[in-house]
C-alpha cells in the first residue's frame, strides 16, 4: 500500500515536472507555427536583414505583399541600447557592489540592498513613466529633439538591470575567500588596494555572469523602452533620435496587425527569442566556467589568457587599469550614493506628483462608463483575480517540480537535465514573448477574446521558473539530518517531503509566493493582449477582460489626458512593491524563526 | 599621469562642443502615428504636394509606401501624440477632430480653420469618414439590429456633435450613390432586445471614434434604463481590427467601427455617421497658426526640418 502510494507520489511530481517540458515545447511550437508562414512569405533573409518596415494590414498569405517587413534597424536599436544599458548600468552596478561589500558601513549596508529589491520590484511602466515625465524633460535641454532616444533608454534601461547587476556581483563578492583579503592586507596592501587587486579579480567570473545577465534583461525589457524610444523604424543615430527595438515593434502594433504583419510580429518575438537564449546560454557556461576555474585554481596555479578571460580582465581590473585604487575607491563610493539616490529619486518624484490624487473615490470608486473621474477599483480587482489564477497554477507545479528535481534524483539523469534546461530556458524568455504566446494559445483557445483567464494562465507559466528555483533553494538550506531523523523514525519518502522537508522550507517558499505576486502585479506586457487593455466595468468571471493595475497605468500614461490618474496608479503600484518587498522579508525570517526554535 | 588628464580633458571639450553646436534653434519634433493606424493612412492619403504626391498609402503597383521622415515619432495612441506635443515646444502632430483639447494649438490648413461648418463643405480638406459596419451575411441579433438602427437614426446628430465630428445628413453620402442609407426613425422597444447567447454585443473599432461610441452607448443604455457595460463590450483597437472583425463575424454580434472609407468592400454592411477632421496640433507656445498642404508635406518628409524656415 505504502510503495503504491511512494510511486504514485513520485509519479505526480514527475509529470509536474514533464509540464516544464511542455511548456517550453509549446512556446517554441506555437510562436514558429505562427511565424513559419510569414517567415516563408517574407523570407528569412529578407526579414532579419531587411532594413524597411512598413507593414501593410490589409496584406495577406495568399496575395503578393505590398508592404515590406524588416526587422534589422530593431535588431540594431535593442543591441545599441543594450549596449547603452551595460555602458551605464553594468558599470554602475559594479561599483555599487563593490561599494556595498566592502565601503560601506554596516547599517547602511542592510537599508541599501533592501532598497536595490525594492529597485528590481518597480514595475516597468513605472520606469517608463518617471522617463517621460521626468528624464526626458531634462534632456530636453541640450538635446536636439525632445529627449527621446538611445541615451534616455540606456540611462532608463541601466537603471533597470542596475539591481541584477549588484545583486549577483554581491554574492560573488562575498562568496570570495577572507583569506585573499587578509592575506594581501598582510603583505601591507591598504584597504583599497586589497579590495580592487585581490578580491575583486578573484570575484570577476561571478562579475561577467551578473553583465551577462543584466544584457538579458535589457534585451527583453519592453514597456519602458515602448514609452521613450521614441519608435520610428530606424536606426538609432546618435544619443538622440526615434528609433524602435524589437519589443517594442511588438506592442506597438499587435493591436493593429493585419494577417502578414501579425505573422511577422510573432517572427519579431522569435528573432528577440534566439538573441535572449544566445545570452543565456553565454550566461550558463560562463558561470560554469566560473565554478571550474575556481576548483581549478586551487590545483594549479597558472592558466593561460585567452580572448574571454581578457574581455572578462578588462572589466575585473577596471580600476586596477586606471593605475589607482583610490579613484576606483572614489568610483565606489559615488556609485552606491547615485544609486541610493536615484531610488529616492524616483519614489519620491512618483510620491509627490502622485499622492495627492490617491483619493478614496479612484481607489474604491464605482466604474461609471464614459465618466471622466477615474477610479482603478476594478483594475485592483483584476490584478486580485489575475494572481489568484496565476498562484493558483503555478505554485503546486512549481513546487511538485522543485520537489521532484531536489528530492527525488540523486543523480543527474537525462530527464532532469533537460528538466533544468526546460526551466532555464522559461526563466530567460521576455515577458513581452510569453504575452505573444498567451495571445496566440489560451486567447485563441478561449474564443478569440481576451480574458483574465487567458492572461492569468499566461502569466502562471512566465512564474513557474521563479517558483522552481527559490523553491529548490530552500529544499537545498534544509539540513539533511532531519531527512535522515525522519528515515530513521521509520517515514516513507512522501511523508518526509511532506512532515519534515517541506515544513522547514516553508519560510522560503512562501516568500517566493510573495515575491511572485509582486511579478504578477508589476508586469504589464504579458497582460495586455491576453487579459484585455481598457479599464473596464467590474469582472463578473475569468471571462471578463479587465486592465490589471500595471496595464491600466500604461493607458493612463499613454492617453495624456489622465496623467494624474496616472502618477496615483504608479504610487500604488509602488506601494504595493514596498510592502511586498517588506513581507517577503518578514515571512521568510519569522517562519524560519519559529520553526528552528520548535526544533531545537 | 599627465597623459590621462589631457586625454580627459580632450574627451570633456568635445562633448562640450557637441552639446554647444546642438544649440540655437531646435529641429521640429514630427510627431506621426505607428503604421495601421486609420488616422495615420488616412493623413498619408490627404497630406499631398503640388505634384499630387501623397505622403503614404499604396503605389501604382500597389506597394506600400511611406516618405515619413525617418526621424519622425512613432506614437500608437492619439493621447501619446497629444502628450508629447503638450510638452515640446518644437512639435507637430496629428490627431481626430474630435480629442482636441485645449493642451495644444490646432493649426489652419491653408488659412482655413476645422469647423462644422468648413467640414461639411469640405473646404477644410483633411476629412475621413466614420463608418460604422456589421457583417454583410450574417443575421443580426435583435440587439445589435437595434443599435444599428438607433446609429442611423438622427438621435446620433447630438452624439456626433459632442464629439466633435460632423453629422452627415444626406443619404448618398452615408451610403454611396447605388446604396444610399436614409436617415431612419428609431423609437425604443417595449424592453431592450436580446443579444443572443453572447449576452452582449460587442463594438471593436477605430480609437478615434472612442468619444463618438461611449456617447452613443451611454444615450442609448438610458433609452432602456440599463447599464452601458451589461449592454455591449466595447474594447476600441484600430479600424483594421474593426474591419476584419466584421468581414469574420458568423455571430451577427459584432459592430465593426472605421475611421477609414470601406467603400467597395463587399463582405461588410456599413455605412457613414458622421465626418471627422484630422487636426494638426503644435504646441500652445508656438507662434504658428497656419501651415499650407505643401508645408506640412515637406515637414513629414524631412525638407523642412526648423519652423523658422516656413517663414511664420
Amino acid at each position: 500500500m505504502t510503495k503504491v502510494k511512494e510511486k504514485i507520489g513520485r509519479a505526480v511530481f514527475a509529470v509536474s515536472a514533464g509540464i516544464c517540458i511542455l511548456a517550453v515545447v509549446a512556446i517554441f511550437v506555437f510562436l514558429l507555427a505562427k511565424s513559419a508562414p510569414a517567415f516563408a512569405k517574407i523570407g528569412v533573409f529578407n526579414f532579419v536583414f531587411g532594413d524597411t518596415w512598413l507593414p501593410s494590414s490589409s496584406d495577406s498569405y495568399n496575395a503578393p505583399l505590398s508592404g515590406e517587413y524588416g526587422v534589422f534597424t530593431m535588431i540594431v536599436g535593442t543591441l545599441a541600447t543594450t549596449v547603452g544599458a551595460l555602458a551605464f548600468g553594468g558599470v554602475l552596478g559594479y561599483f555599487t557592489a563593490v561599494f556595498l561589500v566592502f565601503f560601506c558601513p554596516n547599517g547602511l549596508k542592510k537599508v541599501l540592498s533592501s532598497a536595490i529589491g525594492v529597485l528590481a520590484g518597480i514595475p516597468s511602466v513605472v520606469y517608463g513613466f518617471f522617463g517621460v515625465q521626468f528624464l526626458l524633460p531634462i534632456l530636453a535641454l541640450f538635446a536636439p529633439n525632445n529627449g527621446a532616444g538611445l541615451l534616455a533608454t540606456s540611462l532608463v534601461l541601466g537603471l533597470m538591470i542596475l539591481p541584477t547587476v549588484v545583486s549577483l556581483s554581491k554574492t560573488s563578492l562575498e562568496s570570495v575567500p577572507r583569506a585573499y583579503y587578509e592575506g594581501a592586507v598582510a603583505m601591507g596592501a591598504t584597504h583599497t588596494q586589497a579590495v580592487f587587486k585581490t578580491v575583486v579579480p578573484a570575484a570577476r567570473s561571478g562579475i561577467v555572469a551578473s553583465l551577462v545577465l543584466g544584457v538579458g534583461r535589457a534585451l527583453g525589457e519592453t514597456m519602458a523602452v515602448v514609452m521613450i524610444a521614441g519608435n520610428s523604424a530606424t536606426y538609432p543615430s546618435g544619443l538622440f533620435g526615434s528609433f524602435r527595438v524589437l519589443t517594442a515593434n511588438i506592442v506597438l502594433e499587435m493591436g493593429y496587425a493585419g494577417e502578414v504583419q501579425e505573422g511577422a510580429l510573432v517572427a519579431t518575438g522569435v528573432v528577440l527569442l534566439v538573441f535572449v537564449l544566445l545570452v543565456n546560454i553565454l550566461f550558463s557556461l560562463l558561470s560554469a566556467r566560473a565554478v571550474k576555474r575556481a576548483v581549478k585554481k586551487t590545483k594549479n596555479k597558472k592558466s593561460r589568457p585567452r580572448v574571454g578571460m581578457r574581455i572578462r580582465d578588462f572589466f575585473g581590473n577596471l580600476a586596477y587599469r586606471m593605475k589607482s585604487s583610490s579613484i576606483g575607491k572614489g568610483t565606489a563610493i559615488f556609485s552606491g550614493t547615485f544609486t541610493a539616490l536615484t531610488l529616492v529619486c524616483i519614489v519620491g518624484f512618483v510620491l509627490i506628483k502622485g499622492l495627492p490624487h490617491v483619493t478614496p473615490h479612484f481607489l474604491f470608486g464605482k466604474f461609471v462608463f464614459g465618466s471622466e473621474n477615474i477610479t482603478i477599483f476594478t483594475s485592483i480587482v483584476t490584478t486580485l483575480m489575475a494572481i489568484a489564477l496565476s498562484l493558483a497554477v503555478a505554485v503546486p507545479l512549481g513546487v511538485m517540480t522543485a520537489i521532484f528535481l531536489h528530492e527525488y534524483t540523486a543523480k543527474e539523469n537525462l530527464f532532469v537535465r533537460i528538466v533544468r534546461g526546460a526551466i532555464d530556458i522559461l526563466g530567460g524568455v521576455p515577458s513581452i514573448v510569453y504575452g505573444l504566446f498567451g495571445l496566440i494559445t489560451f486567447v485563441r483557445l478561449f474564443g478569440g477574446t481576451s480574458s483574465i483567464l487567458a492572461g492569468g494562465l499566461t502569466v502562471s507559466v512566465m512564474l513557474l521558473p521563479t517558483i522552481v528555483r527559490s523553491t529548490e533553494e530552500s529544499l537545498r538550506a534544509v539540513s539533511d539530518s532531519l531527512r535522515e531523523g525522519s528515515y530513521a523514525l521509520g517515514a516513507g519518502k512522501l511523508r518526509t517531503v511532506f512532515k519534515i522537508v517541506l515544513p522547514s522550507a516553508l519560510g522560503g517558499i512562501l516568500s517566493a509566493i510573495v515575491l511572485a505576486m509582486g511579478r504578477v502585479v508589476s508586469e504589464s506586457a504579458p497582460f495586455l493582449y491576453t487579459a484585455g487593455s481598457v479599464i473596464w466595468a467590474m469582472p463578473t468571471s475569468y471571462a471578463d477582460n479587465g486592465a490589471t493595475l500595471a496595464v491600466a497605468m500604461y493607458r493612463l500614461a499613454g492617453e495624456g489626458w489622465h496623467t494624474n490618474e496616472a502618477y496615483a496608479t504608479a504610487v500604488v503600484l509602488v506601494g504595493i512593491v514596498l510592502i511586498l518587498n517588506l513581507l517577503a522579508g518578514f515571512v521568510a525570517k519569522k517562519l524560519q524563526k519559529k520553526w528552528n526554535g520548535e526544533k531545537r | 599621469m599627465k597623459k590621462v588628464k589631457t586625454k580627459i580633458w580632450l574627451v570633456c571639450t568635445a562633448v562640450l562642443c557637441a552639446f554647444a553646436s546642438c544649440g540655437g534653434e531646435k529641429h521640429i519634433t514630427v510627431i506621426s502615428r505607428t503604421a495601421g493606424s486609420g488616422t495615420r493612412s488616412a493623413f498619408e492619403e490627404l497630406v499631398a504636394n503640388e505634384d499630387g504626391r501623397k505622403l503614404g498609402g499604396k503605389d501604382e503597383n500597389g506597394k506600400e509606401y511611406s516618405l515619413l521622415v525617418k526621424t519622425a515619432l512613432e506614437k500608437s495612441e492619439t493621447g501619446d501624440v497629444k502628450t508629447a506635443v503638450a510638452s515640446d515646444k518644437n512639435a507637430i502632430g496629428y490627431i481626430s477632430f474630435g480629442s482636441l483639447d485645449s493642451s495644444v494649438k490646432a493649426l489652419a490648413l491653408n488659412g482655413v480653420e476645422a469647423t462644422e461648418e468648413s467640414v461639411s463643405n469640405g473646404s477644410y480638406e483633411l476629412q475621413r469618414p466614420f463608418v460604422v459596419m456589421t457583417n454583410a451575411t450574417a443575421t443580426l441579433t435583435p440587439r445589435a439590429e437595434d443599435f444599428m438602427q438607433y446609429l442611423q437614426s438622427a438621435e446620433s446628430e447630438a452624439f456626433a456633435s459632442e464629439a466633435g465630428a460632423v453629422w452627415v445628413s444626406d443619404p448618398k453620402t452615408r451610403g454611396s450613390e447605388d446604396f444610399p442609407v436614409p436617415v431612419t426613425d428609431w423609437t425604443a422597444k417595449p424592453a431592450l432586445p436580446s443579444a443572443g447567447e453572447n449576452g452582449k454585443v460587442v463594438i471593436n473599432g477605430s480609437t478615434s471614434m472612442q468619444k463618438f461610441i461611449e456617447r452613443a452607448a451611454l444615450g442609448y443604455a438610458e433609452e432602456y434604463s440599463a447599464s452601458v457595460t451589461d449592454i455591449f463590450t466595447i474594447e476600441l483597437q484600430s479600424s483594421s481590427v474593426g474591419r476584419k472583425g466584421a468581414e469574420t463575424d458568423t455571430t451577427g454580434n459584432f459592430i465593426g467601427l472605421s475611421s477609414a472609407s470601406v467603400a467597395g468592400n463587399e463582405k461588410v454592411r456599413a455605412f457613414t455617421v458622421c465626418l471627422d477632421a484630422i487636426v494638426v496640433i503644435v504646441n500652445l507656445a508656438s507662434p504658428l497658426q497656419t501651415v499650407t498642404a505643401q508645408q506640412l508635406f515637406d515637414i513629414y518628409t524631412g525638407k523642412i526640418v526648423r519652423f523658422s524656415e516656413l517663414g511664420a
